[in-house]
């Protein structure tokens, strides 16, 4: 696999449970390093349409499952005028500036389009292809999307390193 | 439907000068009142894809020409570090929600596109009946498009009025 690419995987889904109880299975994925992930989280919209990133796990190693590699993918995907909560330094850090160039405006629509269809959505970045590693995992969703990202793992990787410093 | 549709005028050009070019022509159309617009300005981005708005006028109304209207649709077209100056200006106010649920992810999309093609852009918001007038008066655009804005012109003019007390 190339190593300037990294993948971004959704699931949308009628409720914020069904959203966690996914994640939950993820999580165990990730663990046993079937489907390593840089990060995941959920991603929910209030009525009033703010959007906030949510997760629950403490920062484990280099910089991993943090909240702040969603956090940029959504700060690309939604103005901050709408972004209610995401993980410190997700859209002001440099990973945002990655991720906007590494996907095409075309991509950009596809994807906040599909977030638009829900109130719930896991999002999960990784360095390979997770579509078949999550089918299972991601059972309750009603709909998945998954677009690759043109951007250099190592560069990502140390945005996020210096991310999880900062906590 | 909003009360007084508005308009986003974006064309694109091979160079800043004539973008500036054009600038000047939708100036002369507003002095002379056949164009009602709320924004004009020159944007531009530099080598490391930094987005920058020139604009030439100080406001001469209440709200007109401020670069915040303008400002509130490159945030929504660009991640905010990609601003910087008066590109960034648009960002904290409410005038930046209010184009954001007035355009469609795809206008977003096309907008997007169009501006990552040019060196320089011209962008303009204007009230309803802005498309003749424009596109007559620019002549030295490469591209254009025009998408019209779901919202409240009332409401626009608040926030446009409200931001422009902040700048004097």
């Amino acid at each position: 696999m190339a190593d300037d690419t990294i993948f971004v995987y959704m699931a949308l889904y009628h409720s914020q449970p069904d959203a966690w109880q996914d994640y939950a299975e993820v999580k165990q994925l990730h663990y046993a390093g079937v489907a390593v992930s840089y990060d995941a989280a959920i991603v929910t919209k209030e009525a009033d349409g703010k959007v906030h990133v949510s997760k629950v796990e403490k920062t484990t190693e280099h910089g991993a499952w943090t909240g702040v590699a969603v956090g940029a993918v959504v700060g690309v995907l939604f103005p901050p005028a709408l972004i209610g909560s995401v993980a410190a330094g997700a859209v002001t850090g440099g990973l945002i500036g990655h991720v906007w160039k590494g996907m095409s405006r075309k991509d950009m629509h596809e994807l906040g389009e599909f977030l638009d269809q829900g109130d719930a959505a896991l999002v999960v970045i990784a360095r390979t292809k997770l579509s078949d590693a999550l089918a299972t995992a991601t059972r309750h969703a009603k709909k998945v999307i998954e677009k690759e990202i043109a951007a250099d793992q190592k560069l990502v990787e140390d945005e996020l390193e210096k991310a999880a410093a900062g906590d | 439907m909003a009360d007084e549709p508005v308009f986003l005028f974006l064309a694109t050009y091979d160079t800043a000068e004539d973008a500036r070019a054009d600038y000047e022509a939708i100036k002369e159309l507003h002095k002379d009142h056949l164009l009602g617009t709320y924004d004009v300005a020159v944007v531009t981005r530099d080598a490391e894809g930094h987005v920058h708005l020139s604009k030439h006028e100080k406001p001469t109304q209440h709200y007109a020409w401020t670069g915040v209207a303008a400002g509130a649709v490159l945030g929504i077209l660009f991640p905010p570090s990609l601003l910087v100056g008066a590109a960034a200006g648009g960002l904290a106010l409410g005038v930046l929600g209010h184009f954001q649920k007035g355009m469609s992810r795809k206008d977003v999309m096309e907008l997007g596109e169009l501006l990552d093609d040019g060196q320089a852009a011209l962008l303009v918001v204007g009230q309803s009946g802005l498309q003749s007038y424009v596109e007559k008066a620019l002549t030295h655009a490469r591209k254009h498009a025009v998408k019209e804005v779901d919202l409240e012109a009332k409401l626009l003019h608040d926030d446009l009025a409200a931001a422009s007390k902040d700048l004097h």
